[in-house]
């Protein structure tokens, strides 16, 4: 786990956050929003549906950048930047990363904030 | 700290992406703002239409620039155009990232406010709303923002069909549509004549209103931003410096014109 999953710091000055509180409630509901937009872009990426999968990688790489997930934003950069050139083998190698990505940022938070509980 | 109060405030906010919509909507409500949410611009013109029969002052829009059907630049212009009850004027403060530089021309020929930056931050979005509050762009006519092309959006006329508000919007004819990059020609001849041997280098910082490019501005990757021919307004010098802040590799030289007297007066 490092920054680069999730800098807590640099979110925490963006978003003008307080308390652990405030970081709770905006990385969770990241999280939240974030695991079916992946899901459904794994999806796209499994039937190589090139329209449905720049939709979800450009929407999910807006919210990885936004809660500073880098290393997930990085995914899903290189994801967009592979459907350019149609390279399928690059876009399954960066989509079975993506949960693996979404994970660290859990785990930096619940480093961050012990007892962390993804907002219901 | 903030020169912008904005408690009890309605802001409209358009994003087709859950997260990066609740962080704007977060960074208003912190200070008691009232938000009017939307996920594109179809969605948020009817929004606006509602608050203002409701009779909610709306005080600004903050809009992402890519989305479907309507995206951010249709909103900007249907806004500019003049919708029923929503002043011309609203300020409208747009997202964009270094991919939507080929859009951006055609925002800051409707008058966007401000550009602003993804991922959001508290900073850029208070000053993009001071910028809108104390320094709103000279707008134009509406016919003006008529003819600017808004790509990759369903248009002003589907919209205003779509939303039943045939009749309040006149039509727009064919031949009224022009490329952004060719919104304020110069006459062709004398001034072809003269392009090469009387233009000049200029920094954006120093450059004045009403200057002419003379050759186009663009990114990095080759993107035109504002196209040969275009007459700078205040507003788009600013949108410029708002750009290179975004993207410091953007050129922050400009070719214009040696003023002529009769074109740099306007």
């Amino acid at each position: 786990m490092t920054t680069a999953d999730l800098d807590i710091d640099d979110l925490v000055e963006r978003m003008d956050l307080e308390d652990e509180e405030d970081v709770r409630e905006v990385v969770g509901f990241f999280l939240e929003a974030a695991a079916p937009r992946l899901a459904d872009l794994q999806s796209a990426i499994a039937t190589r549906d090139q329209a449905n999968t720049k939709h979800h990688a450009h929407a999910a790489k807006g919210a990885a950048k936004s809660v500073g997930a880098g290393v997930l934003a990085d995914h899903l950069i290189a994801i967009e930047t592979a459907l350019a050139t149609s390279d399928w083998p690059e876009i399954e190698s960066r989509g079975a990363l993506l949960l693996s990505s979404l994970a660290q940022v859990e785990e930096t938070l619940a480093t961050w904030i012990p007892n962390f509980e993804p907002v219901e | 700290m903030c020169a912008v109060e904005v408690e009890g405030k309605y802001f409209v906010v358009v994003d087709d992406e859950d997260f990066s919509r609740f962080a704007v909507e977060r960074l208003l409500t912190k200070r008691n703002a009232q938000i009017i949410s939307a996920i594109d611009g179809a969605t948020a013109i009817k929004a606006m239409i509602e608050a203002v029969t409701e009779g909610k002052q709306i005080e600004a829009v903050i809009t992402d620039l890519n989305m479907l059907p309507v995206n951010g630049l249709e909103l900007l212009k249907s806004i500019r155009v003049g919708f029923p009850g929503i002043p011309r004027t609203m300020p409208v403060i747009m997202f964009t990232a270094l991919q939507g530089f080929d859009l951006v021309g055609s925002a800051m020929a409707l008058d966007v406010n401000a550009f602003i930056p993804k991922p959001v931050s508290k900073k850029e979005l208070y000053t993009a709303l001071e910028d809108a509050k104390y320094e709103p762009p000279e707008f134009q006519e509406a016919a003006d923002y008529r003819r600017i092309p808004t790509p990759g959006s369903d248009d002003l006329d589907n919209i205003v069909r779509k939303l039943g508000l045939d009749g309040a919007i006149a039509p727009m004819k064919e031949e009224e549509v022009v490329a952004p990059e060719m919104i304020e020609p110069v006459e062709d001849g004398q001034a072809e004549e003269e392009e090469i041997k009387t233009e000049e280098e200029v920094g954006i910082g120093p450059v004045s209103m009403g200057r002419i490019l003379s050759r186009d501005y663009t990114s990095p990757n080759g993107k035109i931003i504002l196209g040969c021919d275009t007459k700078l307004s205040k507003n788009m010098i600013n949108r410029m410096k708002d750009l290179r802040r975004i993207d410091p590799d953007l050129p922050q030289m400009l070719w214009v014109r040696i003023e002529q007297p009769a074109e740099s007066k306007a």
